[in-house]
């Protein structure tokens, strides 16, 4: 009888530590898997960094992210003009001359329209939302055309407001973050809503006061994704922007590599990781809340 | 719509009023709505005219027809770019989901440095578009870029990625699938809402972790899976960055994706009707592969009776 007893016991144990061994083999798997992958993804990243501070002869002769011979001289030509009209730093001026101006409006007309679909019924509010919906899966390539010719005859291509890039964000066409803005909105208990209605405030009082500080991590999401697609976009500037002075970083990115590809890479390089590195700051700044922003669905990427 | 407004145009000032005040969210979309019928309608209906024209931008319209849609049908480039299109989408998309639910799946076990792990997937997602990327793309898969560099180590000779027509696409496509980390995030966001004990249950019925996670798991993630799927395809099949910057369609037209044909014959020759009738073919592919994904959504997607969307 003891000996039955002990005998079980011992098997129990036996059973869990090779339960336990199991588990440690497949967490060893885990790991390594996602080490690999994570290096692979990560490695021509760090790679560039490094490169930045090669020099030419340097950068392809082999494969390790520390440079033997740290140098600036990457840096140093990245600094200069092009063509005389254009550098780096007035790039990236350029840039956030129309970005931010996007964000802004984008999360304004967006938060607008969203409390109106959100909190209103109105006649033909279904079917509008239907719309709205509908222009989700509206390709832009379909558009890009057609766009064209409208801002073409509205005098607005090459405009030194960048008035294209610009204009139709105060018109909430960014359907993406209106969409998301509702889901948001959705979760958002109407009490308060109420009681705001009740101490007098007006719709648009209760949609600064009470809506928009609620609302607040969908904004700031919003405001996050427009800031890195304002930022990475290259079509827009593509079609839009004719002068080399108001060439924004993706056009003068572009630019740098057809001219230089073959013997400056160091230059090449350097000059496109100065253009990403405001994207990788407001990322690891707000890192949280781009998770959120996607998690919540509905965003593209 | 139009015939309440109409309505309510015909009678007095004081009905108008009443039917503001009675439609008052209405004001709040009306920004979204005037900018909807400038910067949406207009432009689609107007592209499908011009898809009917010889339009272009300093000759203006001369004939109209189906010609347009002829030559898309008749030329052997338009039709090549199609393939090439087809290809890299059912390349890029299928890659990308598969990729993104295993590294969410494997990250969704307790697992010490989820976020940073999630934080090095997630980068390249927000840079990816960048031109930058694509430069950085260009010196790994350049003959004497990193990746044959690092070959050359191990004694292989590696290709010309890049003015090889067999491997151009595969790079183009390799960029976008290097790109998971978004789709991995929302298909995350997924797996933690999959209930623990259902695991458990599965586990005491003696299913291992892979039978867990294509009876438990996939069934329970599939409208996930579907929102991927949808927006990944349509995304697809408009790429135009990477192709444009890295390999500008070549080599032998071997990555001349269609929005690349389309920009060219629109922006580059002006033939913006031409350049629309492709457009519009896309769109009608576009349109045929969200309603099939749609249509097929019923034999394959769960949605839960409680939080079914």
């Amino acid at each position: 009888m003891a000996g039955n007893a002990e005998s079980a016991v011992m098997s129990y144990e036996d059973k869990n530590r090779a339960l336990a061994r199991r588990r440690a083999i497949s967490l060893t798997i885990r790991y390594i898997i996602l080490i690999l992958v994570g290096l692979i993804m990560i490695y021509p990243l760090l790679w560039m960094v490094g490169a930045t501070f090669k020099s030419n002869a340097e950068i392809f002769s082999g494969i390790g992210l520390i440079p033997k011979n740290p140098t600036t001289q990457g840096y140093v030509d990245a600094m200069k003009s092009y063509g005389g009209d254009i550098n780096i730093w007035k790039a990236m001026l350029n840039t956030f001359s129309y970005v931010i101006p996007k964000v802004i409006f984008t999360v304004i007309s967006s938060v607008i329209t969203a409390y109106g679909f959100g909190r209103f019924k109105f006649v033909g509010r279904d079917f509008l939302f239907a719309v709205l919906m509908a222009t989700l899966f509206l390709p832009q390539v379909v558009l890009n055309i057609p766009q064209f010719i409208l801002f073409t005859d509205l005098g607005w291509v090459d405009s030194p407001l960048y008035l294209p890039l610009i204009v139709p964000t105060m018109f909430a066409t960014d359907t993406y973050f209106v969409f998301m803005l509702i889901q948001f909105l959705r979760n958002i208990p109407k009490e308060l809503e109420e009681a705001a209605k009740i101490d007098g405030c007006n719709a648009v009082q209760t949609l600064v006061k009470v809506i928009v500080p609620m609302l607040m991590p969908a904004i700031v999401s919003v405001a996050l994704f427009q800031f890195m697609w304002g930022t990475n976009d290259f079509m827009g500037p593509l079609l839009y922007v004719k002068t080399p002075a108001k060439y924004p970083l993706a056009i003068f990115v572009k630019l740098s590599m057809d001219g230089d590809t073959g013997f400056a890479w160091n230059r090449v390089l350097a000059i496109s990781l100065i253009s990403i590195v405001p994207s990788l700051v407001v990322f690891f700044a707000a890192q949280d809340q781009f998770v959120d922003g996607i998690s919540a669905g509905g965003v593209k990427g | 719509m139009a015939k309440s407004d109409a309505a309510a145009g015909e009678k007095q000032k004081v009905t108008l009023k009443k039917f503001f005040k009675n439609n008052f969210g209405f004001l709040f979309i009306l920004p979204w709505l005037i900018g909807f019928c400038i910067f949406k309608l207009y432009p689609f209906a107007s592209s499908l005219y011009y898809s009917f024209t010889d339009y272009n931008l300093f000759k203006g319209v001369s004939k109209f027809g189906l010609f347009n849609y002829e030559s898309v049908f008749h030329t052997a480039k338009i039709m090549k770019s199609f393939s090439v299109t087809f290809r890299y989408a059912f390349i890029t998309v299928p890659l990308k989901l598969v990729f993104s639910l295993f590294i969410a799946y494997i990250l969704n076990f307790k697992i010490r440095g989820v976020n940073f792990f999630r934080t090095a997937y997630y980068i390249p997602s927000i840079l990816g578009g960048s031109v930058a990327i694509a430069v950085l793309w260009k010196a790994v898969f350049r003959d004497e870029g990193l990746l044959n560099t690092a070959l050359g180590f191990i004694g292989i000779q590696g290709p010309s990625w890049l003015s090889d027509p067999h491997y151009a696409l595969y790079v183009i496509c390799l960029l976008r699938v290097w790109q998971f980390g978004s789709a991995m995030i929302i298909f995350l966001a997924a797996l933690k809402g999959v209930p623990m004990d259902l695991y458990e249950a599965a586990a005491l019925d003696g299913a291992g972790k892979w039978r867990q996670f294509f009876s438990v798991t996939v069934p329970l993630i599939t409208p996930v899976i579907f929102y991927n799927l949808v927006t990944q395809l349509v995304q697809a099949f408009q790429e135009f960055n990477g192709a444009y910057i890295i390999t500008q369609g070549g080599p032998r037209n071997s990555t001349t994706l269609i929005s690349l044909l389309i920009y060219n014959s629109a922006f580059k020759s002006y033939n913006m009707g031409a350049a629309s009738a492709m457009a519009w073919v896309l769109f009608v592919i576009l349109m045929a592969m969200t309603g099939i994904a749609f249509a097929s959504q019923k034999h394959w997607v769960y949605y839960s009776d409680e939080d079914g969307k």
